[in-house]
């Protein structure tokens, strides 16, 4: 296993498109962050950073979120796309090692993404917060929460894209299913079910974990989302393992 | 192993698609020391064939082993094979080099064999330009490349020869006869009946799936019709009369140690 994922981290590391896209993400938080700082009146005499956090979270987890799904899904479905995936499979019978390493850089990745995206996010409200404001109060746990969440949703969502791009071998596809299912049909769905139900939904789950609504325990929404990956993954290992090459 | 259980052998293979096409009770051998020309024309089942061996599909009956061994079951399969396949590509983005070290790190190969490789296959001087500016017959060397890195025993070779110059051609020929002169078995396949009867010393003609013949190059040709010299007009004829039992000759009869169906060729 650990070979895999030494390989795939050859290919990671030395991919342009990824370390511009990450990047782009993290310059997004910074200038996100800043913006919404420079709107706060200067009259205003205290910031409460964890309000600030969850505002600049509306703009940034979007863009972040997106990069790493299509991350994800291009780090799996690319390979067959371009055809590595052949030298793979004859260096690895066992494909389903392969598919593990591809989900595990993929949750490393996203996770970095998360990870210094909220960093630049609270160091830009740290040093940029107006001149009066009371001191950055680190102990509030809904902020550490918001920042977990933060963390956990860019992972989660790189994982699912990885294993929806080795469940559809198609880059294209597993981005619009993907894209489809979060801004259209599980609001759909969402209407037809009862309100308890609600936080049971995937995308609505990780949106929970995000602190955005607060409205479901965090456990809860953590155990939906991790039961939904595992079945995403567990689905796309199956069918990497079974199926023939196609090409 | 026993010693009739080396090189790449397929016995009784059948594989069906959805579809259609696919290849039934296909029978050969790869010899060892020999060169193994997998010929027929498209939709033949040539890749199929190849696919099956090297475990990137399964199959329905029979079976396909590396020195005796199912290639799933390999426990250094890059070492046992190397793989040069028409449908395997490389991420345009990346460098020769990155992307041979990366195969190099999951063959369980030092990291200066990629540049020994590159070296090999004359694409040294370009190691660390982006893949997507290669020409075609760059990208096929590196394709011979990533089958050599692991420096292995058999040599599995799908059209190898498309891309590639005059030059390379010759390259590639000479690369394949070391190979099989250094021990190891080479089956290719190619529709370029010239060139392969330059190159192999065995034959194995597929045609809907099965296989019309196999024989040394030299029998195979002399079985051909009146004045038949080379294995392009044998293979028309086999080709076009199609439904030619296996195991028989171009005129339909039985010839000793001609066309066999049971995976000698020898």
């Amino acid at each position: 296993m650990k070979v895999s994922i030494r390989a795939e981290l050859v290919l990671l590391t030395r991919s342009r498109a990824v370390r511009w896209s990450v990047v782009t993400a993290w310059l997004f938080a910074a200038v996100v962050t800043g913006g919404l700082l420079s709107t706060y009146g200067s009259e205003q005499q205290a910031v409460d950073v964890s309000t600030a956090a969850g505002q600049a979270e509306v703009l940034i987890d979007p863009l972040s979120g997106l990069v790493v799904l299509a991350l994800g899904v291009v780090l799996a479905a690319g390979d067959f796309r371009t055809g590595a995936v052949v030298w793979t499979y004859l260096a690895t019978p066992e494909r389903w090692r392969w598919a593990v390493a591809k989900v595990v850089v993929a949750a490393l990745l996203g996770a970095v993404v998360g990870v210094v995206a909220e960093l630049v996010k609270l160091g830009t409200l740290a040093a940029l917060q107006p001149a009066g404001a009371g001191p950055v109060q680190w102990s509030q746990g809904v902020l550490w929460q918001a920042v977990a969440g933060s963390v956990i949703s860019p992972t989660a969502l790189a994982v699912a894209g990885a294993a929806l791009g080795l469940a559809t071998r198609n880059v294209a596809g597993a981005i619009t299913g993907a894209l489809v299912w979060i801004v259209v049909l599980e609001g759909v769905v969402r209407s037809f079910l009862p309100e308890a139900v609600v936080p049971f939904l995937p995308h609505t789950a990780l949106a929970e974990l995000r602190n955005l609504t607060g409205t479901a325990p965090y456990a809860q929404s953590a155990t939906v989302v991790g039961v939904t990956l595992a079945v995403l993954v567990a689905g796309a290992l199956v069918l990497t393992q079974r199926r023939d090459l196609t090409r | 192993m026993s010693r009739s259980d080396g090189g790449i052998r397929c016995h009784g293979l059948t594989k069906t698609y959805a579809g259609g096409g696919g290849v039934r009770g296909v029978s050969f051998t790869a010899a060892p020391g020999r060169v193994t020309g997998l010929l027929g024309p498209n939709g033949s089942g040539k890749t199929t064939c190849l696919k099956v061996v090297l475990g990137l599909a399964g199959h329905d009956e029979g079976t396909a082993t590396i020195d005796g061994t199912p290639y799933s079951q390999l426990t250094s399969p890059t070492r046992a094979v190397g793989a040069c396949l028409d449908v395997a590509g490389f991420p345009p983005q990346h460098t020769a080099t990155t992307v041979l070290r990366s195969l190099a790190v999951r063959s369980r190969v030092p990291a200066e064999r990629v540049e020994e490789v590159l070296g090999e296959v004359e694409l040294a001087d370009v190691g660390r330009r982006r893949i997507g500016q290669f020409s075609l017959g760059m990208v096929q060397r590196l394709r011979v490349a990533a089958a050599l890195l692991a420096r292995p025993h058999h040599l599995v070779l799908d059209e190898p020869l498309n891309g590639l110059d005059p030059m390379g051609i010759q390259w590639l020929r000479g690369l394949v006869r070391r190979h099989a002169e250094a021990g190891g078995s080479v089956l290719l396949s190619t529709h370029l009946l010239t060139e392969a009867q330059l190159t192999v010393d065995d034959v194995v003609i597929l045609h809907g799936g099965q296989v019309l013949a196999q024989a040394p190059l030299p029998t195979l040709v002399e079985s051909g019709p009146m004045g038949a010299a080379s294995l392009e007009s044998v293979f028309f004829a086999l080709v076009e009369r199609g439904a030619a039992p296996p195991g028989r000759g171009v005129d339909g009869a039985p010839r000793p140690g001609t066309p066999m169906t049971n995976g000698g060729v020898r």
